[in-house]
């Protein structure tokens, strides 16, 4: 930056012919001459016409001077072309809603195919596909301005979905105007308690729903309601009636419908958040609103102060929020290096992001489905680093993620390796196989053949050079993932993480993703909650060294009993802080045949093989030290006493009916 | 009688003229104070980066102290050449005036390939044309960039501020600074139309080039010799702002003036021994020199005429000389494969020189001699400069 300091300029717009100057100027020269042909004898009328000459003269040539300075000046006032936009930038438009009208028209229908909701005459919502939309859509307006602020659709014809729904409505804020409509079925699994908590709202109908009823609602959360319409479905094979519910909302004034939090930076920006959103809770109270501003401790000597984090979100906003929460609590955090992609205009990641004062930065969805993910990536990569032209790594988020209070700690430790190790490929934070039960130590560190993402460091020589050409384009329809764990781009790399994750994937919402998936292979994660955890013996991580730890452990290995059942608790004896190996058939480098059947009884990833070093697989149990070495694939075969003959597990027969493709990240 | 008034005349005129050379002489001094005053103080911040909430609130202080502001930002440039995405805009300029005095704060911010950008100052709409006379202020005419200083820190007026280190290099690099930015959405209609080249030899030539490019860049600079990016690699940067992967070759050129006899040790130096070297100091040179991977780099020496510049080519079997006429330009910088280089700024001329109208369709098949529509023949060298003017390696 530069500063320029400009003085007066006041006296330069001498262009204006009324300036004295201008005028005054022209006469003398032409008048003086004619005195000097007249001046007569003696030295006073001499020195007087010398006198007069050189004023003449000087005059003369503060007259050009001046002139020249005008012309400038001139310049200045010509039409400052340069320095035109010449888009002629339009205001952009004002949203709907605002201006005297102190009433909302609102229509609400229900009915078995289809429902939509209209205010003012603007449809806000409108759902008549086929399969899907099913349950009570719930719309919460804005009290004072008639804003849709937040659009959800809880499916209580299916379990559980009726205490989410709860939750929710909890979360809005009293006066809020809430529109509620059913389509199709919204009964079958809608409990008491979410009954109870309709009958607070003030409905009649709510409390009372039955199977297959249309029901449409409008009411302001605390009371008075301000329109309802039901009807009872006659039959268990038919629908209740289309209801049509039209009614008039008064809108409140803006006063009553704000909090009067302390007029701050970080007010001003709840503020904005707050008259736009709804249900996120108490981010919004107005009594007590919890912080937006996080001060974790700065991290001593922090390796990763100036390394910029993308966190690649997509339309979940309320995801995203979780997660900025936790990212922005962690230890040694540096907000102004983080920026956060979101993949398509979606307007409320962009609140979210405006609301924690980060950068946000929106991506036109290119192709589809995994496809459109890979290449929302592959743009938010090569922004991160053309923003921080700089940076030699790139932390990589996602949006479902929480982020340990000692990520960056982990990171700080070990990113060095990065630099001096070629074959490395990343670091991640997350261990595929650190379950609550075979995690458990967070300053241990392993090398792992595997790219586990899910919190990751990327070089920008690897990024730049090696995968930013090649990137898959979009047609082809290709995890970014599944494509950078190919042979072809991991080239024999590895990527070192901890036994201990530093990321919790709490997503169950996503494209590849859904409540059985996410139950069975990601909530029993293991995830560190210890703040400054110090790594032991990080540059063991290293090529050589590593082997060399690897060997150690081996050594002092106790072999396990192969002639139990590895599936039985008992394969394990009941000891704390032991060594134990035991070895598995493999007999070539890709024959994980008895490995993904124990992985299968250890409850742990089954789904590809994750966490191989050279055929070695290391986690815990029990709270010892487990290590499965496959034989004779792995070069610690050599390791295996000849008396043991390794464990051979059949898979079982292909079933029908299997769980489908998996979520890789 | 006639004495008398002669010496009345005398004295009324030389009262006029002293009264009028007083005032001339305090109206001078305004004028003067006002163009000293432009010169005055130059210093450069630190703080490379952006920090939206640092910036706001030194906006909202000056306002606070009775300046009024304006402030000036745009789109990312740094995300532009990126499939549409789209981001907070990023702040160019402040100017902050407080009665007659402002203070102009031109924000620099970092790109890929290790210099400072600044914004164009460009003017909205609706807003004030007068605010501060535009035309007077060093920065934002044009976009600019400059090698990325090194700071150190300096007392001036008793506060403390980083300047950079070689003042003198900044100052120098201010008037040949504009900057102008590849066309990336012409560039994107461009691969709409005809589809990137993404096999393996594309990708493998373009990271050969590349680093050719970054090579040749560097040891010219060490040399202290300006270049730009010509021919194919011009086209490359104008039409799809990348290396046309078939072009084969990195095309440079230099002013002949610039020319430096160790030019050619000093690539050798680099690992890129020459390859062929045609015609001399005084008429036609040309340089090739062996890159990796089979990329050459040529270097055509431009000569300047009163109304247009050359350069030459030769055609070694039969002696025969080429001339390739472009309009006169001037260089600006661009940002080009992670890198700040030289193009010419009338970039559009130098293009349709030398490929025609139709340079945005892709033509694979091109004849030196016969293709541009701007080469015309230059004679034949004699047999007894051959030796001289035609040098095989």
């Amino acid at each position: 930056m530069a500063r320029r300091f400009l003085k007066p300029w006041a006296g330069r717009d001498n262009g204006d012919p009324r300036n004295p100057a201008w005028t005054t100027g022209r006469p003398a020269p032409s008048s003086s001459p004619l005195g000097l042909g007249r001046s007569g004898a003696g030295i006073l009328p001499t020195g007087a016409v010398l006198f007069l000459l050189v004023t003449v003269i000087v005059n003369i040539k503060l007259i050009l001077d001046t002139r020249r300075a005008i012309s400038e000046a001139n310049e200045d006032s010509e039409p400052e072309q340069d320095y035109d936009d010449p888009l002629g930038r339009l205001e952009p438009p004002h949203r709907r809603g605002r201006g005297p009208q102190r009433v909302l028209d609102v229509e609400v229908y229900s009915s078995r195919s289809k429902v939509y909701v209209a205010v003012d005459g603007t449809t806000v919502l409108e759902d008549e596909a086929r399969e899907q939309g099913r349950g009570i859509h719930v719309i919460v307006l804005n009290q004072a301005t008639g804003h849709v602020m937040a659009k959800r659709v809880f499916d209580t014809y299916s379990p559980h979905e009726d205490e989410a729904m709860v939750l929710f409505l909890n979360m809005v804020a009293p006066g809020r105007v809430l529109i509620c409509t059913i389509k199709d079925e919204g009964s079958f699994h809608l409990k008491d308690t979410a009954k109870a908590l309709l009958r607070s709202l003030g409905s009649q109908a709510g409390p009372a729903l039955g199977w297959r009823d249309t029901w449409a609602f409008v009411g302001r959360k605390g009371g008075p309601v301000l329109g309802e319409k039901h009807s009872k479905s006659p039959a268990l094979s038919s629908w209740g009636d289309p209801v049509l519910l039209k009614t008039d909302v008064p809108l409140s004034s803006a006063e009553e419908a704000e909090c009067h939090w302390a007029d701050t930076e970080l007010n001003r920006r709840r503020r904005r958040f707050c008259s736009k959103v709804e249900g996120y809770g108490s981010v919004c109270s107005c009594k007590d609103p919890t912080p937006i501003e996080f001060s974790p401790d700065p991290l001593p000597d922090n390796k990763v102060l100036n390394v910029p984090v993308a966190v690649i979100a997509g339309n979940r906003p309320n995801y995203l929020y979780r997660m900025l929460r936790s990212l922005l609590s962690a230890q040694g955090v540096s907000p102004q290096m983080i920026t956060v992609f979101i993949d398509g205009y979606y307007e409320e990641p962009m609140d979210v992001v405006a609301l924690f004062g980060l950068r946000g930065i929106q991506h036109t969805p290119i192709s589809i489905k995994n496809a459109r993910v890979s290449q929302h990536y592959k743009a938010s990569l090569t922004a991160t680093f053309n923003l921080f032209p700089e940076a030699r790594f790139a932390v990589v988020l996602e949006e479902d993620l929480d982020i340990a209070v000692d990520f960056f700690s982990f990171l700080s430790q070990s990113i060095h390796l990065l630099e001096e190790d070629d074959s490395l490929y990343c670091i991640s934070a997350w261990n595929d196989q650190g379950y609550e039960h075979t995690a458990e130590d967070p300053a241990l560190l392993y090398r792992v053949e595997t790219m586990p993402g899910l919190g990751w460091v990327l070089r920008r020589s690897l990024y730049k050079e090696e995968l930013e050409p090649k990137w898959p384009t979009p047609e082809k329809l290709w995890d970014w993932d599944m494509w950078m764990r190919m042979p072809e781009q991991r080239r024999g790399r590895e990527c070192i993480i901890p036994d201990v994750s530093r990321s919790y994937h709490f997503g169950i919402v996503g494209l590849n993703m859904n409540g059985y998936f996410h139950e069975a292979y990601f909530k029993k994660h293991k995830f560190n909650t210890v703040p400054g955890v110090q790594l032991r013996n990080v540059d063991s991580l290293k090529k050589e060294a590593y082997e060399v730890e690897i060997h150690r452990l081996l050594s002092e290995a106790e072999t396990l009993d192969h002639s139990k059942n590895p599936c039985e608790d008992s394969f394990l004896p009941d000891t704390e802080g032991r060594t134990y190996v035991a070895f598995i058939q493999m007999e070539k480098e890709d024959d994980f045949t008895t490995w993904t059947q124990l992985a299968k009884c250890l409850h742990i990833w089954d789904l590809d093989v994750r966490g191989n070093h050279r055929g070695l697989w290391r986690l815990f149990r029990k709270k010892n030290h487990f290590l499965v070495v496959g034989v004779p694939a792995s070069p610690y075969s050599v390791k295996k006493p000849p008396s043991v003959t390794p464990i051979f597990l059949e898979p079982p027969p292909k079933e029908e009916g299997a769980p489908g493709a998996a979520e890789q990240t | 009688m006639s004495r008398i008034n002669k010496n009345v005349i005398l004295a009324l005129l030389t009262l006029t003229s002293s009264a009028f050379l007083l005032f001339q002489l305090y109206y001078y001094k305004h004028y003067l104070s006002t163009k000293n005053g432009a010169g005055v103080s130059k210093s450069k911040g630190s703080r490379i980066g952006f920090d939206s909430t640092q910036w706001e609130d030194w906006f909202r202080i000056a306002e606070n102290m009775g300046f009024q502001c304006l402030k000036i930002q745009s789109k990312d440039p740094r995300l532009d050449g990126i499939d549409s995405l789209s981001g907070t805009e990023i702040p160019l300029h402040y100017i902050c005036k407080l009665t007659t005095h402002a203070i102009h704060l031109v924000v620099f911010h970092e790109r890929s390939g290790h210099y400072l950008w600044h914004g164009h100052l460009r003017l909205k709409g609706h807003s004030d044309r007068k605010f501060v006379p535009f035309r007077k202020l060093h920065f934002g005419r044009y976009p600019g960039a400059f090698d990325r200083p090194v700071l150190h820190q300096v007392i001036i007026d008793g506060l403390e501020v980083h300047i950079p280190k070689d003042p003198m290099h900044f100052l120098e690099e201010i008037p040949h600074s504009r900057f102008i930015e590849c066309r990336y959405k012409e560039a994107r209609t461009f691969f709409q139309q005809y589809l990137d080249d993404n096999t393996v030899e594309a990708m493998a030539f373009r990271k050969s080039a590349k680093e050719l490019l970054q090579l040749a860049a560097k040891t010219l600079k060490k040399l202290g010799i300006r270049f730009w990016l010509s021919s194919g690699t011009c086209l490359g940067w104008y039409r799809q702002c990348n290396i046309i992967p078939y072009s084969k070759d990195v095309d440079l050129g230099i002013f002949i003036q610039d020319y430096k006899s160790d030019i050619i040790i000093a690539f050798q130096d680099a690992g890129l021994p020459l390859k062929h070297k045609f015609g001399k100091v005084e008429d036609s040179l040309e340089l090739s020199f062996q890159g990796k991977d089979d990329v050459k780099l040529d270097i055509f020496f431009f000569y300047e005429e009163t109304d247009h510049m050359w350069n030459g080519g030769t055609q070694a079997k039969t002696g025969k000389k080429f001339k390739y006429k472009f309009p006169k330009f001037t260089l600006c910088w661009t940002e080009f494969v992670d890198m700040k280089v030289h193009v010419p700024c009338e970039t559009i001329e130098y293009i349709e020189a030398n490929y025609g109208k139709t340079w945005k369709i892709p033509v694979k098949t091109w004849d030196w001699k016969h293709s541009p529509p701007n080469v015309q023949p230059n004679g034949v060298w004699p047999v007894s400069e051959w030796d001289e003017v035609i040098q095989l390696y």
